[in-house]
């Protein structure tokens, strides 16, 4: 069942967080923009943590959704790969203000809190990637690997390649169009050279 | 284990001729220390009591804590740089050279980890020579790298249009690993030996697929 006035709140609360981040946002607004009585707000989300842990699960929900929706398009490992990259970078730019990363007194606790939502989305982001390896490897398109083990290098290796774009700019405003194109075309890059790898294996998981 | 930094390590700097040999004798105490206990609970005072020496000289030498973390740092990378690329010369295909690179790297890495919590202390603004040391790390572990595929291209493994790109790419694939593996297990405290090891068995995993994948593709280029 959806409860709509919970929906509501934090749909409110996507809004204010990704504009203005989680710190300079407080409950007070949240309620005031959707005339939400303080009590109200109260009873649905106990504290400002639980409303951002609710929020980072609704737009893991979108993202998920979003990228489905892309993927249904495309049928070859390569496209596959892109769509997820183009989705994330979508979503990165989307809500980088809320990212947990910043250096802000709240951001460890923010981070604990989020630990679990961002937990279940690796999981799932991996348990996607090793479908699609899996397909892949029925149309013969790389050669019989461990897709599970696979998938999550291959999701660590491209997350990994973002941190030294964004590195630099810690502590600053929020990085641009700019950087966000140039880790996508690192993240392409690699792309090619690991999936052209993937063809390099026998069946038995051994170098050709 | 504050005595057995006091034992055996007496200088006495008058034999000692040139100023080179003094600086390479602090530095090495220094290691000892900020690989033991690291940059914010290491003194300088304890420096210069491990090497019976006085402060005043101390600061002859190094004018701040961190000038002396610095030389340390350059210390640590060169004998890296120099151990790696003896070892990488012996290799005769670019997977059993990129497998000695990464050995040897993870092998300092564990050795000195507890020496690279400077983030504490400085936060985000690392300080000028600090930096340095920084860009000279990554600088030399891209030349490694760069040797890696020149060893791979000279076997006839693959060619590669763009050297510079395709070393740096590799590179940044293979530390951000590092990244993600230490971001989402470390909980306050040191990394496990298990965490390192996991992180280098899939460094080589990631290793052996690039440079498969060079084989059959080249790295587009990247702007």
């Amino acid at each position: 069942m959806i409860d709509r006035k919970r929906d509501l709140i934090v749909e409110s609360a996507i809004k204010r967080f990704s504009h203005f981040g989680i710190q300079k946002t407080t409950m007070n607004e949240i309620a005031d923009d959707i005339s939400v009585t303080q009590p109200s707000l109260y009873h649905y989300f106990p504290d400002k943590m639980s409303l951002v842990v609710a929020v980072v699960e609704k737009i893991m929900a979108q993202y998920f959704s979003e990228l489905e929706g892309m993927l249904e398009k495309v049928s070859l490992l390569e496209d596959e790969l892109l769509a997820i990259l183009i989705c994330r970078k979508k979503f990165i730019g989307r809500y980088f203000m809320l990212n947990l990363t910043e250096s802000s007194p709240e951001a460890g606790s923010v981070e604990n809190a989020c630990y679990g939502v961002m937990e279940q989305a690796r999981v799932k982001e991996a348990a996607l990637v090793s479908a699609l390896f899996s397909k892949a490897v029925e149309r013969k398109e790389i050669a019989a690997i461990e897709t599970h083990k696979m998938s999550k290098l291959y999701l660590d290796t491209i997350t990994g390649l973002s941190v030294f774009e964004l590195i630099p700019l810690k502590n600053k405003f929020s990085p641009g169009e700019k950087e966000f194109n140039s880790i996508l075309e690192k993240q392409k890059a690699l792309s090619a050279v690991f999936i052209a790898g993937l063809k390099a294996y026998d069946v038995h998981g051994n170098l050709l | 284990m504050y005595y057995s930094f006091r034992k055996g390590i007496i200088v006495n700097f008058d034999n000692v001729e040139n100023q080179d040999r003094k600086k390479d004798l602090i530095i090495d105490a220094a290691l000892k220390r900020f690989a033991h206990f690291g940059l914010s609970k290491t003194t300088m005072t304890e420096i210069a009591n491990d090497l019976s020496l006085s402060k005043a000289l101390l600061y002859y030498y190094f004018p701040d804590k961190i000038s002396l973390y610095s030389a340390v740092l350059k210390n640590i990378i060169d004998t890296m740089d120099a151990e790696m690329r003896k070892d990488v010369s012996g290799a005769t295909n670019s997977q059993e050279a990129l497998t000695k690179c990464l050995d040897k790297r993870q092998e300092f890495i564990t050795k000195y980890y507890n020496l690279l919590d400077f983030t504490k202390i400085t936060g985000a603004e690392l300080p000028g020579n600090l930096m340095c040391m920084f860009v000279k790390a990554k600088d030399s572990e891209l030349m490694v790298l760069k040797t890696v595929l020149e060893i791979g291209i000279s076997a006839g493994e693959f060619e590669v249009d763009n050297l510079d790109e395709t070393a740096a790419l590799l590179k940044d694939a293979l530390s951000g690993i590092y990244f993600t593996v230490l971001k989402r297990h470390t909980k306050g405290f040191f990394p496990e030996k298990e965490q390192f090891d996991s992180i280098l068995r899939r460094q080589k995993k990631l290793g052996e697929i690039f440079l498969k994948g060079l084989e059959v593709t080249t790295v587009s280029t990247i702007s």
